[in-house]
């Protein structure tokens, strides 16, 4: 690379020590963008697993929930703070659609069975969680 | 825990004869049953039960829990044959897969690895008959996983451990790289006629047929938290195999990338 030629476009910048939880959904998000947009569904739905247990395990730290990096206790912290008012939709059906989903697809080299339009409509909801997130942060 | 097994035993054979077949499905489950803690019993008498009243086929615990090999990073794992149990409301991290009878034995004919796993290591806990003519499919068949397969997803699993690394989620990227590490030992294993075990077995597996620094890798992805130096290195180690064949890549090869 060129001295000065940067891509400012990154959204993984900036650096990943300073960035918050609910940051780094914000940038899965846009990696779920750009998969869509290219037709890699296997990358999108990983990411969209990424960026809604990011933003679930901020605010479930944030009410003093320990996830424990499990998989089924972030389900079940996502719609413990859907029922607290604290996100938007319950996505904790979401988290474990999502979480069979991505092993399936990577793991076993299933079909993805969601529509590109049926995961962007998951994008928009997790979307509302991390604004959520950032309003909570602000 | 109490380990049940050795580490190569197959259980296919048990289903040449009815009796046999009875006696491996009686004895395997009473052994492995009583070898876990009290919650995880009570969880696969609720998976059990719960799919058996909608119906199922048959039902088998895999993974390491029916190895007696649990870490701390283990869900208990089950295949079901037939309607899927309603589980949300389990406090354990539970992974269920579910086929239709007629998904089963095209899987196990298009060369996938899990099912017959299943069949080969699960610890069958119902079963109508479906799990035994399966068994008879593969024996009959001689049918083996597909180690191309399985270098495929290995490669997907890789490229997205990459990724994530590159993302700098480190919490995700510890288990994607961890992901990664193992599919590449997969194809390695089956690619030289070795049947991939449960995952905390198979740094030894790898280790037995030479590649020293991928099981060292394997290992430390499920037993201690890599930095992400070493993350990094691991995943540079695993695509470094997947450029290689798999002879190469169980020995001499993968001593050069880290």
């Amino acid at each position: 690379m060129l001295l000065g030629d940067f891509d400012l476009a990154d959204p993984y910048d900036p650096p990943v020590s300073e960035r918050s939880k609910h940051e780094l959904a914000k940038a899965h998000l846009e990696s779920v963008q750009r998969a869509l947009e290219e037709g890699d569904l296997v990358v999108a739905i990983t990411f969209l697993h990424l960026a809604a247990e990011a933003v679930v395990v901020e605010l479930a730290e944030q009410q003093g929930i320990d996830t424990q990096r499990r998989h089924d206790r972030k389900a079940t912290a996502a719609t413990s703070l859907f029922e607290a008012g604290l996100l938007p939709d319950d996505l904790g059906p979401d988290l474990r659609a999502l979480n069979e989903l991505r092993k399936g697809v990577t793991y076993e080299g299933e079909e993805v069975d969601l529509s590109r339009d049926e995961l962007g409509i998951l994008a928009d909801r997790i979307g509302a969680a991390v604004a959520e997130a950032e309003k909570r942060a602000s | 825990m109490k380990r049940h097994q050795t580490a190569s035993e197959d259980l296919l054979e048990f289903c040449r004869s009815r009796e046999g077949w009875k006696r491996r499905l009686n004895e395997h489950a009473a052994t492995v049953l009583a070898g876990q803690d009290r919650s995880v019993q009570d969880l696969i008498d609720t998976v059990v039960s719960r799919s058996r009243a909608r119906g199922a086929d048959g039902v088998t615990l895999t993974g390491s829990t029916a190895r007696g090999r649990r870490t701390a990073r283990s869900d208990v794992d089950f295949l079901v044959v037939g309607p899927r149990p309603a589980l949300d409301d389990l406090t354990m991290e539970v992974d269920v897969r579910v086929l239709t009878a007629g998904k089963l034995m095209a899987r196990l004919e298009g060369g996938e690895e899990y099912v017959q796993w299943a069949l080969r290591f699960g610890c069958i806990l119902h079963d109508r008959g479906i799990f035994r003519e399966a068994s008879r499919l593969v024996l009959n068949g001689r049918l083996w996983p597909d180690p191309e397969r399985k270098r495929g997803h290995a490669r997907t699993l890789v490229d997205l451990a990459a990724r994530i690394l590159e993302s700098g989620d480190r919490e995700a990227a510890e288990e994607a790289v961890r992901g990664g590490l193992t599919a590449v030992a997969h194809w390695i294993l089956l690619s030289n006629r070795v049947f991939p075990l449960s995952r905390d077995e198979l740094s030894d597996q790898i280790l037995e047929l030479g590649s020293s620094d991928l099981a060292a890798a394997l290992h430390r992805s499920i037993h201690s938290g890599p930095d992400v130096d070493e993350l990094a290195a691991a995943l540079a180690l695993a695509q470094h195999a997947l450029e290689l064949t798999p002879d190469r890549a169980r020995s001499v090869a993968l001593a050069t990338a880290a």
